[in-house]
């Protein structure tokens, strides 16, 4: 019983480490600005705890080591809308350093889609000059079994194991589909494979002249029905009419 | 005689409700919170003080003085930025002590409509 009991539970943790978007990070671009002398990178970053819970932080590189309380960051989060939901302090530099970054702490906030925007503040020997940093993308606020629900919902695997579904979900969580959703030639709705568009891929300027010299239809390949095997109809590459 | 107790209490009536209305009335600032579609417009709306008051928005770099926010308490109304960070020389922003909360008011700037607690 204490074997099936352990293993049960490695099984458990090991589904849930390997279930992407639970421990999720995302940084926003970064801007620089140069002030008194030191280079400044700067960018805002949101990050989900295993438990659901939120945190957002600014972080700042500097292209050498600045003098103590020559960097203030504060770190925010709002909700889609706009609205500070969370707000952490005005944190300075407390030692020379050359990469500082505060956080907010881990908080469970109620709705759903949350960014981070923090502020920032450099001394220029007089003052402190305050700049804003750019927003991170939004990030869904979900429980591990929401997380695990949205994954098992939103992609789907067919019978050779090929995984297709939402684009969007894929794309946030980081997933490469096998079947691509598309609109084909004709406006037949079907799965494009991921290999066969791989498979035109150019690795020397020869192979880049023959590609241009080839026909359109050269380019074409199958329309599937979401068993990667029944051929539906075509799909042509580089055919700008296709909205997809 | 009971006609004029009937307009006495209809009038007693009247000026109570009245007098609650009032009362109300001065109690209540209705929250203004400008779109996101309507500040990345027209800028940032301006209260009757000079302030810029709304929603953080994405794609300005623009951070107006009153920011909207919503607290624990599920309040909303808005902070203003220059209290979380007043300006300040080395040595004060080494040694000033942590700042724990700040107002929250409605677009005005002045009426208090709540508190925000900070990490």
């Amino acid at each position: 019983m204490k074997r099936i009991g352990k293993c049960f539970i490695l099984m458990l943790l090991v589904a849930v480490m390997t279930v992407p978007g639970v421990f999720a990070v995302s940084n926003s671009a970064t801007k620089y600005v140069s002030v008194n002398g030191y280079g400044y990178t700067y960018y805002s970053t949101i990050d989900r705890s295993p438990d659901s819970k939120m945190r957002g932080g600014t972080a700042v590189r500097v292209n050498r080591v600045a003098p103590t309380g020559y960097m203030g960051a504060i770190a925010r989060i709002f909700n889609a809308e706009g609205n500070l939901a969370y707000s952490g302090r005005w944190v300075y530099s407390a030692s020379p350093m050359d990469y500082f970054m505060p956080y907010t702490d881990y908080r469970g906030i109620s709705e759903t889609y949350y960014y981070s925007r923090g502020l920032v503040c450099f001394y220029n020997g007089n003052s402190y000059v305050t700049y804003i940093c750019n927003a991170t993308v939004n990030l869904m606020q979900m429980s591990i079994t929401q997380s695990m629900q949205a994954y098992y919902t939103l992609t789907h695997v067919n019978e050779n194991g090929e995984i297709y579904g939402s684009a969007l979900f894929m794309n946030e969580v980081g997933i490469e589909p096998d079947l691509i959703a598309a609109v084909g030639n004709d406006g037949v709705e079907g799965y494009i494979k991921a290999i066969d568009i791989d498979g035109a891929s150019i690795t020397s300027p020869d192979e880049a002249i023959q590609y241009e010299k080839e026909a359109p239809e050269a380019h074409t390949i199958p329309l599937y029905t979401d068993d990667g095997k029944t051929v539906i109809g075509s799909f042509t590459l580089g055919n700008t009419d296709n909205p997809f | 005689m009971r006609k004029y107790i009937l307009i006495a209490v209809l009038l007693l009536c009247i000026g109570a409700g009245s007098l609650t209305c009032a009362s109300c009335s001065e109690r209540t600032v209705e929250l203004i919170i400008p779109s996101i579609e309507e500040v990345t417009k027209n800028g940032y709306p301006i209260n009757e003080y000079g302030e810029t008051y709304g929603p953080d928005v994405k794609n300005m770099d623009v951070q107006p003085d009153l920011i909207l926010a919503t607290n624990a308490d599920g309040i909303t109304g808005y902070i203003r930025q220059s209290e979380l960070n007043p300006e300040i020389t080395l040595a004060e922003a080494l040694n000033k002590e942590p700042c724990e909360s700040v107002y929250m008011y409605s677009q005005d700037g002045k009426t208090i409509v709540g508190k925000f607690d900070l990490s």
